[in-house]
């Protein structure tokens, strides 16, 4: 496609949309999109290797920085996958506090790519408004693990603090509260015309593209896929815990929107439950893990984008000898030039909120759509 | 094809097999489980003192709820292996991955090239490549 009739924008990597770097090379033709490259790797720390160079102990602290919006979930599939090779027993109280706050991540998570999603649709009031809620959220993590964002909570073997009484009875005033404003909000992004028609048959995927391209989380549940990690592969206390796993048949940007709304309701649902059935107990050992014997595993957790994995090898000793990650936006944004096609050039912007993307979790790669045909290249070979 | 499926987990089979039956593997599973199937993630792991390269395709299967993990083990003097990316399309990214950090070929895979992680210039090598240790 090197002819003159399509005209060459970029968008980012300092981006209109999102607040973590990505730049789209998106070739249009009038108004349409004719071919999309997004080029990543504006973020990445090799932190992989700096796993295998500290011990398991520091390894959860760079876990927790992978990502921070969804940290928790990081150091939760670490801990679990060195659990499973070290056959460390969790007591069930500290099972359910990582329940807790993985679900409160989800909740503060999944109102912010809405919140975003409002914003790029023109509603900047709806943007204020989603974050103003969403902090009540964060102010409860804070009070649960110390920290509003960067909880550093989970560790092998349990977690860091306990919750009493108090607390739990603010959780509870505080997710009545939440649930109100969440049940505004859906009426919201159910009936507005504006909303409905920017979303609506926007950034199709269709079902048999979700396991041919890999497509996890909420993307594939909102193609119709039942997949979710705490319903299919359960860790932490999910597999005690009641609740449903939402899926949508449309599979275009609204149905992903509306999917994370409904997933907020369920998320609300499980923390009412963890707090009513909180067993009582230690909640870790007394001493750190720092030594794990030699083994390998194989930990997933349902991130808030999606299945997240860590494989974890251990010769014995105190250092892991290689930890694998996979996030789940490297399978959805690598591969997300598949929901482009045909789009209007306008639509960019929500179709990839609609991935709620996350960019520090990803890795340095290049994606090109040809004709269909999904070709990868590098930034340094793109470069030459 | 499959030397054997074992059981190492709950919800975790591991099976080990020879690299030249890769693609044969994969053509199978499309055929058996069709649209039933994803590729989770491909992890190689370099076992220097034993001179391998271990290279681990995990592929999630909705119906039983199970990780299936098949194992090969490639030589570290040139590493190579067939690509399935033709197979599964998702593999293209993995495989590029792979490449670059661990310097593992993937036959039939056009699009592999350095640069991904940290150029080659600045570590000379492959930088998940335990030899490059002290480098990164």
């Amino acid at each position: 496609m090197s002819n003159s009739k399509y005209l060459e924008i970029p968008v980012g990597p300092q981006h209109p949309a999102l607040h973590e770097p990505l730049l789209f090379k998106v070739k249009v033709e009038g108004e349409r999109i004719a071919e999309i490259t997004p080029f990543t790797g504006y973020n990445h720390r090799g932190i992989e290797k700096l796993c295998e160079n500290n011990t398991f102990l520091k390894d959860v602290y760079l876990a927790g920085r992978v990502c921070g919006i969804c940290n928790v979930v990081h150091t939760t599939c670490y801990s679990e996958g060195v659990e499973r090779i070290g056959n460390i027993e969790v007591p069930s109280r500290a099972r359910y506090l990582r329940t807790l706050l993985n679900e409160l991540e989800r909740i503060h998570s999944h109102m912010l790519a809405l919140a975003v999603m409002g914003e790029l649709i023109g509603f900047h009031t709806l943007f204020m408004l989603m974050m103003r809620d969403r902090e009540p959220i964060l102010a409860l993590k804070e009070s649960v693990a110390g920290n509003r964002v960067q909880a550093d909570y989970v560790m092998p073997g349990g977690v860091r603090k306990d919750i009493d009484s108090e607390k739990i009875e603010k959780i509870k005033k505080t997710l009545e509260h939440v649930e109100e404003r969440m049940r505004y909000y859906e009426k919201v992004f159910k009936e507005d015309s504006i909303i409905t028609k920017r979303l609506s048959k926007v950034g199709k995927l269709d079902r048999p593209e979700v396991s041919k391209y890999g497509f996890v989380g909420p993307i594939a549940r909102a193609s119709g896929v039942k997949t979710d990690v705490r319903y299919e592969d359960p860790y932490a206390a999910y597999g005690e815990i009641p609740f449903n796993v939402i899926t949508r048949e449309e599979g275009d940007s609204w149905a992903r929107t509306l999917v994370r709304i409904s997933e907020v309701f369920e998320a609300i649902n499980i923390l009412r439950y963890t707090v009513d059935h909180l067993p009582d107990g230690p909640i870790g050992p007394k001493v750190p893990i720092r030594k794990v014997q030699a083994g390998e595993a194989i930990s997933r957790v349902e991130a808030q984008r999606g299945q997240l994995v860590y494989y974890i090898v251990s010769k014995g000793g105190d250092k892991p000898y290689r930890v694998k990650i996979r996030t789940p936006s490297f399978n959805n944004i690598m591969n997300s030039p598949l929901l482009f096609r045909d789009a209007n050039i306008g639509d960019l912007p929500v179709i990839l909120a609609s991935l709620d993307p996350c960019i520090s979790c990803m890795e340095r790669l290049v994606v090109i759509q040809k004709d269909g045909l999904i070709e990868t290249k590098t930034v340094m070979s793109l470069a030459r | 094809m499959v030397a054997g499926v074992d059981g190492v987990g709950p919800r975790r089979l591991l099976a080990r097999a020879e690299s030249k039956n890769l693609r044969a593997i994969f053509a199978k599973l499309r055929e058996d489980f069709k649209e039933d199937f994803y590729l989770d993630f491909i992890a190689p792991v370099d076992y220097v003192e034993e001179r391998q390269f271990e290279i681990n395709y995990n592929v999630w299967i909705y119906s039983l709820k199970t990780i299936l993990t098949v194992r090969f083990r490639l030589p570290r003097e040139k590493p190579a292996i067939d690509t399935i990316s033709d197979l599964i399309p998702s593999a293209v990214s993995h495989e590029q991955e792979a490449y670059d950090l661990m310097g593992i070929t993937f036959s039939g895979n056009p699009s592999l090239r350095r640069g991904f992680l940290v150029s080659e210039e600045a570590t000379n090598g492959f930088p998940l490549r335990k030899e490059e240790e002290n480098k990164v």
